[in-house]
Order: C-alpha cells, then sequence, then structure tokens
C-alpha cells in the first residue's frame, strides 16, 4: 500500500507493566511513535491470592482510559489489546476481562504462551538477521518465560514455561537481602529446568527481550550514547559483576541503582540469574537485548493479518540493508546518489583488498557509510558531516554490533573536508584498529563521494591500477568529468596519507 | 528614539565603514558615510587568521573614524564585525587589540543575527511588505565567505541555511582549474549546494528575491541600474563577457578594484544558479546600505514588528519537520505562558526568559523524531543545531537545555551538559526547566483536557484550579512526579487544587 499512512497502537497487559505503543506505517517500514507505560505488578497479585484484586484493576482502567484517548489524539485507526500471563493466570481473568470490556470498550485478547513466543519470534526477525544462524531468543516476562530457537530463520524449538522473574521471585526470595540458600535453591531450581532444554553449545546468539534484561543493559549502557538503542550487547563479565553486586543489596538499595528502574529491584535477581544461567548453558560470553520486542512482534502479526507486509519481509535486501534505506528515506536522502558512491566505493575497495589487507568486516562498514553519509542534511546542510554521525548512532541500525556502528559513524563523519584530529573525542575514543579502519574506509568514501560529485552517476565504473608507490583511478562512463576529477584532487590527500600512495586520476 | 548624533563602524570583510547620522523627531539625516578598503576576508578566507599588518592598519582605520566621531562629539560608537573577522582564528587577539590601541570594543555579529538585521530592515523599509511575504520573499546574501539564503513565507522562516560558497571560497577551491573550466566547476559546485533549497522551492515557489551584502555594490557599480533590481538576462550577458577575460582586463573594463574583479565570474555563477533555480527574472535589492541599517538598527530603533509572532511560525513549521504533536506543543506553550505570568513574584524572570521559554515548550519533544528512546537528547541535539535569525546562540543553548531537562530525571544527571555555563545562568535555567516541567506535566496525556487553570496561592503551596473536560488521571500522576524540581527551586509546592469541568 503505498504512500498510505497507517496507524496502529498495540497494548499490552503483562505482569509487570501495562504497556502502550504506537507504530507508524507507511512504505513497508515502521517506526515508533509513541512509547508509553505504567508498572502495574498484577504478579503481586496474583502469586499471593491467585487473583487480580480491586485496587490493581481500578487502576487499570484508569490507565486504560488514558491510553485510549492517546490513541484517539495521534488517530490511531487500529488497537490491538492483548494480555499474557496475568490473564492466562488469575482466576479471575473472565470477570476481568468483562469488566475491562465495559469500561473501555475493547475486550483483551488473552494470548497462550505458545504465540506469545512466535510474536517474540517476529520481533527478533526485525533486528537480526536470523537466515545463517541458530539462536536462541529468550523473552523474561514477569509471569511466564518464553523460550524459542531458530535455525536459519525457521523456529526449531518453542516453549512458554514458568521461569518469570516475579513469579520466581514470590517462589523463592522470603528475605530482603535474599539469603545465600534462597539464592542456591533458586539457582539450582532454574539450572535443573533448562538442562532439560535442548540450549546447548550450537547456540550461536542468545537473544533476550523483555524488560528486565533491558534494565541491566541501561545500566551497563549508562554513560554511553548507545543508551537508547533498540539492540543492546550484554556481557556476561559486567552481567556475573553485576549479580553480585544486587545480591548484597536490600530492594531499597538496589532502587538507587543509577539505570536501574526502582520498580524493577526486586524482579531482577531472578532474571539475571536466568540470563546467566542460559550464557552459561550455551557457552556465551553475553547475550543481546531487544527492547519493545513483544509489542513490535505483535505488530507485525497484526499487519500481516491486515495483508500487509514490512519490506524486509520481502527480502529484497538483507535485513540490515533494509533498515538502512529506511533511515535514508526517512531522512529523505537522495536514494540514487547514496546507492551510487555505495556501488562507487565497493568497487574501488575490491580492488583494493588484496594489495592492501583489507578485511570483509571493513568492507560490510563502508557499504553502510556510504549509503548513510549524507543523512545528516536533513538536520541542516552546514555541519551535516556531524550531523550523520549523530544520527547514524542514534538511529537504531540493525545487525551490526555497537562496534561497528561507531564505526559506520566515524567513516560518515569523515566524509568531507575535515580530517580526524586529536581534538575530536568521537575518533580519539577508538582503538588504534579502530581508527586505522576509519581512516582507510572514508578514504575510499571520500573519492567514491567525489566521483559522483555531478550527483548525476556519470562515473559508472572505475579501475584500480596499483604500482608500487602510486595508484591510478580511470574512469569510464558518460561525459565529462572535470568536475569529479577536480574533486577527487581535493580529496585524496587522506587516502594518499593513509595508503601511502600517490593518487593519479 | 532618541534626538542625536549617532555613528556606526561596519568592519566588513572587504571595507570599513562608518556611517554618522542625525536623528531629530524621528527624522533621520545622514551627516557623514566613510569608506576605506581593507580585505580581512581575503585574509581570512585564504590563511584562516588576520596578519598583523592588517591589524595594525585596521587600528590606523579606526583611529581615523574615530577622530572623525569626537568632530561630532559622539561619546559612543558602535562597532561591529561580519563574516572577514568573524571567521578568523585570532578574532579575539584582533579585538583585543583593537581595543587597548583605540578604546573600541568591537561586536561580532552572528550570521543569522546579520540576517534578521537585514530581515528587519526589509520589513521596515518596503511597503506592502505583509502582501509581499505571502508568495514568499526569499534573501539571498552572497558574500566573499558564504551564500545565506532564507525563506519568508506569511511571517514564517521556511528555511535558513548558510552554504559555504561565497565567491571568494569558490575562487579558492577551483584555484588550479584554468579559467574555462573553472566556470563549469563553480556551477556544478554551487549546484550540489542548492540539493536542500531546490527541494523547499519545489514545495513553494516564491515570488521575489532580494539579494543582499557587499557583491550586490559590485553588480550595481557595474550596471548603473536605475531602479532597484537587476534583470538574470543582463547578469548572463555579462558574464558572457567576463568569460575569457583575467581579472585585470575585468578590472579595467569595468573600472572594479582588483580584489573584486577577481571573484567576479565567481558571484555571477552564485547569482545566476540562484536566480534561475528559483525562476527568477529579476532581483531587488535595498536603497540602503548595510551601515545604514544597523544605525537604525542600534539606535532608531526599527519597529520589532510582529517578531513573537514570526517566532511561532517559525518554530511551528521546525516542529513539523520533525513530524511533532502540534497540538500538545501549543497546549505545553499555552501552560507555559500561563504560569509564567501568574507567578511573576516567585519567578522573577524577566520577559525575555518567557520568549525562550516557550520556545523550548514548543519544540521539547522534537526529538521524538530520530528515536522516542532518550527523546530529551534528541531534542537537545536538533535545538543546538538550529538556526533562527533573530535569536543569539548563547540564548539557543538555553532552549536546548531547558529541553533537555524537561522529564522528570534528576537535573543533576544532565550536569554534564550544563557544566561550562556559569553558576547564575544554572540557576535561572533551572527556574525554566521547573516551569516548563510542571507545564508539561498538565498536558501529560498529549490531549488537551486541562483547558486552563487558575493560580492560587495559599502560604507555601500554590493551587492549580483546572478548568477540564475530562479525567485527569494521567496528568495528576505526573504533576506529583514533576514538580519536585519546582518545590527545590522555589522553595513552595505546587499542586492541584479543584476542578472545574468546562
Amino acid at each position: 500500500m503505498p504512500d498510505e499512512i497507517l496507524k496502529v497502537a498495540v497494548i499490552d497487559l503483562g505482569t509487570n507493566s501495562l504497556h502502550l505503543q504506537i507504530f507508524k506505517v507507511s512504505e513497508g517500514q515502521f517506526e515508533i511513535i509513541e512509547d508509553f507505560k505504567e508498572i502495574i505488578r498484577l504478579g503481586d497479585d496474583i502469586f499471593t491470592t491467585g487473583k487480580i484484586l480491586k485496587h490493581s484493576l481500578d487502576n487499570m482502567i484508569n490507565i486504560l482510559n488514558e491510553i485510549k484517548k492517546i490513541c484517539d489524539s495521534k488517530g490511531v485507526s487500529h488497537i490491538r489489546f492483548i494480555s499474557t500471563a496475568p490473564l492466562r493466570e488469575a482466576e479471575n481473568s473472565q470477570e476481568v476481562s468483562e469488566i475491562l470490556f465495559k469500561a473501555i470498550g475493547i475486550k483483551p485478547e488473552i494470548i497462550s504462551g505458545e504465540r506469545e513466543a512466535e510474536f517474540a519470534f517476529l520481533a527478533a526477525t526485525t533486528s537480526f538477521d536470523l537466515d545463517d544462524s541458530s539462536v536462541l531468543i529468550t523473552d523474561v516476562g514477569g509471569g511466564s518465560a518464553e523460550f524459542i530457537i531458530a535455525n536459519r530463520g525457521k523456529i526449531a524449538y518453542k516453549e512458554s514455561t514458568e521461569l518469570g522473574c516475579n513469579k520466581l521471585r514470590h517462589m523463592f526470595l522470603k528475605h530482603d537481602p535474599p539469603q545465600a540458600n534462597e539464592i542456591n535453591k533458586l539457582k539450582k531450581y532454574i539450572m535443573d529446568f533448562i538442562k532439560e532444554r535442548p540450549f546447548n553449545r550450537k547456540i550461536e546468539h542468545i537473544i533476550s527481550l523483555g524488560g528486565t534484561l533491558n534494565n541491566v543493559a541501561n545500566v551497563q549502557y549508562k554513560n554511553s550514547s548507545q543508551r537508547s538503542s533498540r539492540v543492546r550487547y550484554v556481557d556476561r563479565k559486567f552481567l556475573k559483576k553485576f549479580i553480585r553486586i544486587i545480591l548484597e543489596k536490600t530492594v531499597a538499595e538496589r532502587a538507587k541503582i543509577p539505570g536501574l528502574d526502582p520498580k524493577r529491584a526486586d524482579v531482577v535477581i531472578p532474571a539475571t540469574i536466568l540470563i546467566d544461567s542460559l550464557m552459561d548453558i550455551c557457552g556465551k560470553s553475553g547475550s543481546y537485548t531487544l527492547s519493545g520486542g513483544l509489542r513490535v512482534g505483535i505488530l507485525i502479526d497484526t499487519l500481516n493479518s491486515m495483508g500487509i507486509k514490512l519490506s524486509f519481509q520481502e527480502n529484497q535486501y538483507s535485513l540490515r540493508l533494509s533498515r538502512i534505506f529506511d533511515i535514508c528515506k526517512k531522512y529523505k536522502g537522495e536514494i540514487a546518489h547514496l546507492k551510487h558512491v555505495r556501488n562507487l566505493s565497493m568497487i574501488i575497495f575490491d580492488q583494493l583488498k588484496n594489495h592492501f589487507h583489507l578485511t570483509d568486516n571493513q568492507r560490510d562498514i563502508l557499504e553502510a557509510a556510504a549509503l548513510l553519509h549524507d543523512i545528516g542534511n536533513y538536520i541542516s546542510y552546514s555541519q551535516h558531516h556531524k550531523h550523520s554521525y549523530y544520527l547514524i548512532k542514534n538511529s537504531d541500525l540493525i545487525g551490526y554490533s555497537d562496534e561497528e556502528i561507531e564505526l559506520i559513524a566515524n567513516v560518515a563523519r569523515y566524509h568531507r573536508k575535515s580530517q580526524p584530529k586529536k581534538s575530536h573525542e568521537n575518533f580519539m575514543k577508538l582503538t588504534e584498529a579502530q581508527k586505522d579502519t576509519v581512516k582507510k574506509m572514508s578514504a575510499i568514501l571520500r573519492i567514491a563521494d567525489a566521483l559522483d560529485r555531478s550527483h548525476d552517476q556519470r562515473v559508472k565504473y572505475v579501475k584500480v591500477s596499483i604500482s608500487k608507490d602510486s595508484i591510478k583511478l580511470t574512469l569510464s562512463g558518460r561525459k565529462d568529468f572535470s568536475l569529479e576529477r577536480a574533486g577527487v584532487l581535493k580529496k585524496k590527500d587522506l587516502f594518499e596519507s593513509v595508503f601511502l600512495v600517490e593518487v593519479e586520476v | 528614539m532618541r534626538n542625536g548624533i549617532f555613528a556606526i563602524i561596519d568592519i566588513g570583510s572587504s571595507a570599513f565603514r562608518m556611517q554618522i547620522n542625525e536623528f531629530v523627531d524621528g527624522e533621520s539625516r545622514t551627516l557623514e558615510y566613510l569608506t576605506k578598503s581593507l580585505s580581512l576576508g581575503k585574509e581570512t578566507f585564504n590563511k584562516g587568521y588576520i596578519s598583523l599588518e592588517t591589524v595594525k592598519k585596521s587600528t590606523e582605520i579606526i583611529n581615523k573614524f574615530l577622530k572623525k566621531a569626537r568632530d561630532y562629539h559622539i561619546s559612543k560608537v558602535v562597532a561591529v564585525a561580519t563574516s572577514g573577522l568573524r571567521e578568523a582564528i585570532n578574532r579575539d587577539f584582533f579585538i583585543d587589540y583593537i581595543k587597548k590601541n583605540t578604546g573600541l570594543s568591537i561586536n561580532i555579529l552572528e550570521l543569522y543575527e546579520e540576517l534578521f538585521i537585514r530581515y528587519t530592515a526589509f520589513v521596515n523599509e518596503v511597503e506592502d511588505v505583509n502582501e509581499l511575504e505571502k508568495n514568499g520573499v526569499i534573501f539571498a546574501n552572497v558574500s566573499s565567505g558564504n551564500v545565506a539564503l532564507t525563506i519568508n513565507c506569511k511571517k514564517c522562516i521556511i528555511y535558513a541555511e548558510a552554504l559555504p560558497f561565497g565567491s571568494l571560497r569558490l575562487n579558492e577551491i577551483f584555484k588550479d582549474l584554468d579559467d574555462r573550466e573553472k566556470i563549469k566547476a563553480f556551477k556544478k559546485y554551487v549546484q550540489n549546494m542548492l540539493s536542500e533549497f531546490k527541494k523547499i522551492l519545489d514545495k513553494k515557489q516564491p515570488k521575489l528575491i532580494f539579494f543582499t551584502g557587499s557583491t550586490v555594490t559590485i553588480l550595481r557599480s557595474i550596471f548603473n541600474p536605475k531602479k532597484e533590481e537587476i534583470y538574470l538576462s543582463d547578469i548572463k550577458k555579462l558574464l558572457s563577457d567576463v568569460k575569457y577575460l583575467n581579472s585585470e582586463n575585468i578590472a579595467k573594463k569595468y573600472n572594479l578594484q582588483h580584489n573584486k574583479a577577481e571573484i567576479l565570474k565567481a558571484v555571477l555563477v552564485s547569482y545566476i544558479e540562484i536566480m534561475e533555480l528559483s525562476k527568477q527574472k529579476k532581483f531587488h535589492f535595498s536603497k540602503t546600505k548595510f551601515p545604514h541599517k544597523l544605525l537604525h538598527y542600534y539606535f532608531k530603533g526599527y519597529r520589532k514588528t510582529s517578531l513573537k509572532r514570526y517566532l511561532e511560525n517559525t518554530l511551528i513549521y521546525q516542529g513539523e519537520k520533525y513530524d511533532f504533536d502540534k497540538n500538545h506543543a501549543l497546549a505545553v506553550q499555552k501552560h507555559t505562558r500561563n504560569l509564567f505570568k501568574g507567578l511573576r513574584e516567585i519567578h522573577n524572570l524577566s520577559n525575555k526568559y518567557l520568549t525562550l521559554l516557550e520556545i523550548a515548550a514548543i519544540t521539547h519533544d522534537i526529538g521524538y523524531f530520530i528515536n522516542p528512546n532518550n527523546h530529551e537528547f534528541n531534542s537537545y541535539y536538533i535545538l543546538k543545531s538550529m538556526h533562527i535569525p533573530g535569536i543569539f546562540e548563547k540564548d539557543m543553548n538555553i532552549v536546548a537545555l531547558t529541553a533537555l531537562m524537561h522529564r522528570e530525571k534528576d537535573v543533576e544527571d544532565y550536569k554534564a551538559y550544563f557544566d561550562n555555563i556559569n553558576p547564575e545562568d544554572v540557576f535561572l535555567l533551572k527556574k525554566m526547566v521547573a516551569i516548563l516541567r510542571v507545564a508539561d506535566a498538565l498536558d501529560a496525556g498529549h490531549n488537551q483536557v486541562i483547558h486552563s487553570f487558575d493560580i492560587v496561592k495559599i502560604s507555601d503551596t500554590i493551587f492549580l484550579d483546572l478548568h477540564v473536560s475530562g479525567y485527569t488521571f494521567l496528568e495528576e500522576i505526573s504533576l506529583a512526579r514533576k514538580s519536585k524540581l519546582f518545590e527545590n527551586v522555589f522553595g513552595v509546592k505546587i499542586e492541584i487544587g479543584k476542578k472545574l469541568a468546562n
């Protein structure tokens, strides 16, 4: 459906929180335009009394009324309201559903644990290229925990288990801070449980959804600009250290840890121990986290059921490139120029690769940077290289690690006149090897960009002839290349200084 | 407007100028207009700094100017400098040296301040401004260093950008090309730079174009037009006439100074490209010179017509670019204004801060567009990069910081961002943030349930009696969380009082 803008709201009533996200969907891409959450902790009712209590219900109705108003004010046309564990498990869920329906006019759709697992999988497909690997996807909620194993993009195993973090807390942690034997029992319970499952070293990556682990990522990234990324990587080393610290603290003390949501201060122990046990059993040194997971999965399911496919599902490009094109479109990039600069960059790279010992990873970074180098123009033309750096770092690229994103942003940063300097913080924080990559790839990008200076794709091919101390670029295509030649001469100095050769055109 | 004799010194990139005017009962008369060529721009744009020799020459010129001013018994002379000095790395040295050796303090005009003065002059000097602006007006200022372009439409700036293809700069970039290739290269280069400008023109095609700045003077001296306008066809003809001439011959043929002859081709190409792209057959220019405008801006006081409207419109235009929630933005602006006006005794801030607060209120959420997570950092980033003629960089920084801290987090969490501003300003900033947080909380649901409020102060608590058209659950939770800073900064609590259905 070209050009049509659709606004879809997903409301998710979970054990810990009531969460609304509104998505804007157009041209096969989606974007979150509203994100609203209130912590409600129905688990505290359910795990102690088996029911949802009146005061919680009143609170829920208040919040839902607000949510409806937000949806109206945003012009939402489709609302999907689902509930996971709390309404699956509460004894009075039938009654609660009725009351909610009466109060706000929408009946919650109670989804099974299996469905929940499928949504988690769908969500993961928006942010990870699952086609060539074997991954374990977990969604640790308050009342249940879902596990999915996906091999080469297909679900091989899925299960909804009782390892919800609030549930485990009520089962095991009676003291504050918890006693050592409580922790040991908890650990043993989790380990015994997951040992029975097909979780093993064949799994290449672990991807964790669910708020609590995302919170741990907040703590790890609290001083980093990656704090707002949708995808982050939590180190096992960090996680172990973090667990050691929280085990000794009371709930009140934990609530003061910067980055940790005080409302999750009690359930964070079982959630982190569970993830750590998974890393242990699969022999992994860390896990990716994905925020907003379940709701994104529900969105895709909703859209697919309406007959709408997202562009990455059409398999036109790999997932990560299709996300990059989405970003280019969002910032009104000149797609023909960007694609051409990317092609020229690749043509030059491939001819330099063997001689200068360049790696495939560097090629990926150059490719992404070539496509994204101009997006900063949206903010303003002046300083747009710096704006590109900022936007790349804050745009949730998919399928690149934080380190790679940092490098892509740096390469784009240096596509114009200025070269890396000691006063540039973004450059100085890199390791020597990373600096080398940034210099080399931006040197190539500068030349490729200069070769499309007319922005009309007149240079079709570049032949690179390498001799001992010089390289020669022979251009072919149509019309005259005076502007392009002048451009290369002006921007070749970085190339000459990092590759130690002279450049001729 | 006072009666008296006033002087302004304009330090441009190719000359120093002084104008002295006498104001009597609203009438203004020019007593002196002095101009002395000295190209600061040439050094600044070529080498990056101004040589000591030129600094000394500048001192001599200024001393002569000041002597003239003393003859008229003028006690205070205002001096402003534009890009020639603005972009020099050693500008602080220059200013200090001049101060020590002549006693004169020089103010550097930021580019967007300069544009704003030119705009204010336009509004004051041209008749039927409103009629003209309705269809859109382009202002182009081609100088040695930059080309500044703005598009105004219905009291709103829909585009403002300074592009680095000033004439001297163009010449420098392509100095190695031969003359024939040069013009082609200028053309292509200028076209690329104008790609964003073109996107705006695709949406809105203004009917008029004004050129300002010293390059207009060059064209005027060549064409000597009878009216304040010059035709594109004449400019094109001139370019083909000079195409094969070197700068010495150009200087001779058109009686130009050498430095002007040198940049003529770059100037012509820039004018032609801008005019062709915007489909204009002729351009207009102002009768008065820049020193004249400065003089009136600083002393006589132009009517600062509807500045507020213009600011608001411009901000909303920017907000729409970032797909903001306009109703929420305007509601928060309204609440901010009402809180500010109703709590003057408590906050003690001057009206200037009301303007800044309103800007922050309109724009506080625009960072959502980049990424909703931690969007306040994105709002801050966008605001820091936004140029609005008439708002100085220092003030924009305050706006950006206010927007940055609009959420309920501890202000100290953002300390790194305001570390380099002075302590009094930090306190002002916290006051502004405290007010904005309350205003934002009053539209927490983004659905304008609260229409207005009355302020009632009872001992140490301020009660807001709300006029509402619905249920204010979210607003109440949000206010409870976001009013802590208010209490810390002002020493009074702020709470919701009565609720009256609208």
